[in-house]
């Protein structure tokens, strides 16, 4: 357990300088977890993230904010067969207006959201932003669109609540009964 | 002394409002203290 | 000790029953929030939880149907039992929904959720229902009025025994002279709030660019997260989603107001203004917040990540509010605690979070009742020091009115006081133990055992089962201020070895 921070920083430092040598095109790819837990290292670094856009996108002006999560459930969210493997994992991300409208699809029960690849800055607190931890994108490009995801009610779970149905209104109408019966 | 709920409910907007001011009100006190603080800190820490 | 007898088991069953049936109407906003989204197999799920508790509840009033009065013992043990019961039964929606990889994890979240903790182990949180996502917020919005409160509301009327169960709960104002009024007004407290804190924040989140029909969702369910110094968030990034300055005012100023003591609101609501400033626990709170928040920003400014004033401030208050007042929000990722935060920092927020807030009131903690309480004997003892031995010396202290520090007050206030830093202290050593470092364990520990909910990282779905387990008992005892829990664990003993 204890060599892999080690390795972990030394693999983020590798990164950062191939990164730092390579064209702006080629900035790293990183993760979320690595972008958390060696802030300092990425602060002001161009960095690659991909990850599924969800819950909605905030346009504030020539500005929006949005989240992108890069963890197993961008692959297969619960409600489309997923199965649980740990939280969800993401980014907040800023992004001009006009590019942020490319995404059109934003995860959520109903929905795989589209997977993004956001190019940008990552900051660890900007000062301008309320000391929020973002990536400031410069460019937003839609790898993979989302879907809609559509739920049919198991068949299982129908014939436990018909089960469940008389087995109640048994329980009240005995309750009812006894309320009667007991005289006050 | 103690008033009942009917009583209470006459006033029902105008009362639970001013209450509701008063603890922003005080909330914003305790902010304003808190940056006071802040700034002695960050000034000793320069 | 007297072994309880067959009817006081009954009594038990009888009330128990009540609950249950009570929190089964609840699943019923779920429900219709589910049937009106459309998201047909959460409301299967949520009929199936619904039917199991009227079928449960209702067999066990009908099966131990009885017209003895509560007395004190039973209503403790009819608390915490009914807690336990309810906390099982209450898992059912989250254990269908398929976002829990265990039924221990969905117990976690309903225990977290009434118990207005807000740490969760629900997995994929970012693709849950609306029906689902409600059931959190009805739980933490009942859980921190006190589901016994709601029942006393809806179900009970007139019972004798009510107040037994209302100070089995945690509380122990009588806001009015009855114990029903008091429910009812601790009920239209949080209702007053409830519509101005949903107006502003669904208001604010529009401004902030979120679609009408979530924006209004979400500012309903951070208001319950907020009010309830639960913790909860719809998304994720908890509220680190909204970047937004008037939207962090707005939520500090809701859970600020969950923490204060519900007495506290109504005599602001009688008019009685001045009980803002002389209260004991707005005193205790005050103090203890404007030095944790000197400890704080000794860590941030030594830690330099927040080279602008306002940012600084704007984090560091944020935060720190949110410990102290147990609710958990959180405008920073969980392990920027560690990664950027740092020690200093850290142990600012961990006082914090073990001081707490009112009694009372939706929070946890040890509370500002106790230790202004703490600090007048302190007081009284020195100025003994200093007297002449003929000299009396008695402290007061100001709650809604003037009362007289008497031993028997201190006595309950250390014995309880003990028992939270005992615990602290056994939640730390868990954690070590289970080999997280010992600042992070103190943390989440804290967390948990005050009903916080902040995390810096420890808590997550694959945690060893032992340690879920210590913090949901952990979560529970905090809650209950031990004694409901003492009540049950000596019934089962006077079970045994009574006569």
């Amino acid at each position: 357990m204890r060599t892999r921070p080690t390795i972990a920083f030394l693999a983020v430092a590798l990164a950062v300088l191939t990164g730092a040598a390579a064209p702006a095109h080629a900035a790293p790819k990183v993760s979320s977890g690595d972008l958390v837990e060696h802030a300092d290292t990425w602060d002001g670094k161009r960095v690659l993230f991909e990850g599924e856009a969800i819950g909605d996108v905030m346009v504030r002006g020539p500005l929006a904010w949005f989240h992108v999560n890069d963890d197993a459930y961008s692959d297969r969210p619960i409600p489309a067969g997923g199965l649980p493997q740990g939280y969800n994992s993401g980014h907040a991300v800023l992004a001009p207006a006009e590019e942020s409208a490319r995404v059109t699809t934003f995860g959520s029960y109903r929905a795989r959201g589209d997977i993004v690849r956001v190019t940008g800055i990552f900051q660890a607190a900007d000062p301008r932003h309320g000391g929020d931890m973002l990536i400031e994108a410069e460019s937003i490009q839609v790898i993979e669109r989302g879907y809609p995801i559509d739920r049919d009610v198991p068949r299982w779970k129908l014939i436990v609540l018909a089960t469940l149905m008389p087995v109640a209104g048994g329980a009240y109408l005995a309750f009812r009964y006894r309320f009667r019966a007991l005289p006050k | 002394m103690a008033r009942t709920t009917r009583e209470i409910s006459r006033s029902a907007i105008a009362r639970p409002l001013a209450a509701i001011g008063t603890e922003v009100a005080a909330l914003a006190v305790l902010a304003s203290i808190a940056f006071f603080i802040e700034m002695m800190v960050r000034w000793a820490l320069r | 000790m007297i072994r309880p007898r067959l009817e006081d088991h009954v009594l038990v069953a009888s009330y128990t029953g009540r609950v249950v049936v009570g929190v089964g109407m609840l699943m019923s906003i779920p429900l219709a929030t589910a049937l009106l989204f459309g998201e047909w197999e959460v409301g299967v799920d949520f009929g199936i939880g619904i039917l199991t508790c009227i079928a449960i509840g209702l067999s066990l009033q009908t099966a131990f149907r009885t017209r003895r009065e509560l007395r004190r013992r039973h209503g403790l043990v009819v608390v915490s039992v009914s807690w336990l019961v309810v906390t099982v039964l209450g898992a059912i929606p989250f254990w269908l929904s398929g976002h829990m990889s265990s039924l221990l994890n969905a117990v976690f979240d309903v225990m977290s959720g009434l118990t207005t903790t807000g740490l969760y182990l629900i997995e994929d949180l970012d693709h849950v229902s609306y029906g689902l996502s409600m059931w959190r917020f009805v739980l933490t919005y009942a859980g921190g009025m006190g589901i016994v409160v709601i029942a006393l509301t809806f179900l009970f009327r007139g019972t004798v025994g009510a107040y037994q169960l209302y100070v089995g709960e945690g509380k122990e104002e009588r806001l009015l002279p009855n114990v029903i009024h008091t429910a009812r007004a601790i009920g239209s407290v949080s209702l007053a709030w409830l519509v101005v804190g949903t107006i502003t924040l669904s208001t604010i989140a529009v401004a902030l660019g979120q679609p009408p029909v979530r924006a209004l969702l979400h500012g309903l369910w951070v208001f319950m997260g907020g009010f309830s110094t639960g913790g909860f968030a719809p998304q994720s990034f908890n509220t680190f989603w909204y970047h937004s300055p008037a939207f962090e005012a707005a939520s500090i100023a809701i859970f600020v107001a969950g923490s204060l003591n519900f007495a506290l609101h109504w005599a602001l609501w009688r008019g009685e203004r001045a009980e803002i400033r002389r209260n004991i626990e707005v005193v205790s709170f005050a103090m203890t917040f404007v030095v944790l928040f000197a400890v704080v920003s000794t860590g941030l400014a030594r830690a330099g990540i927040y080279p602008d004033a306002v940012v600084f401030f704007r984090k560091a208050f944020y935060l720190l509010a949110s410990a102290h007042t147990t609710t958990g929000f959180g405008t920073i990722y969980s392990r920027t605690f560690v990664v950027q935060w740092g020690p200093v920092a850290m142990l600012g927020v961990i006082a914090a979070m073990v001081i707490g807030a009112s009694a009372c009131s939706t929070a946890g903690g040890i509370k500002g009742f106790r230790i202004g309480v703490i600090t007048k004997v302190f007081v009284e003892d020195i100025r003994r020091m200093v007297s002449p031995d003929s000299a009396v010396i008695t402290e007061r202290y100001h709650h809604i009115r003037k009362y007289v520090l008497s031993e028997h007050t201190v006595r309950s206030v250390l014995t309880i006081t003990v028992a939270f830093l005992t615990m602290h202290s056994i939640m730390t050593l868990v954690g070590v133990m289970n080999g997280y470092p010992v600042i992070e364990a103190a943390f989440e520990g804290a967390s948990a055992a005050s009903n916080t909910g902040l995390s810096c990282g420890v808590l997550s779905p694959t945690m060893p089962g032992s340690m879920r387990v210590v913090y949901t008992v952990a979560m529970w005892l905090g809650r209950m201020e031990f004694l409901s829990v003492f009540a049950l664990v000596g019934w089962g003993i006077a079970m045994v070895r009574g006569r």
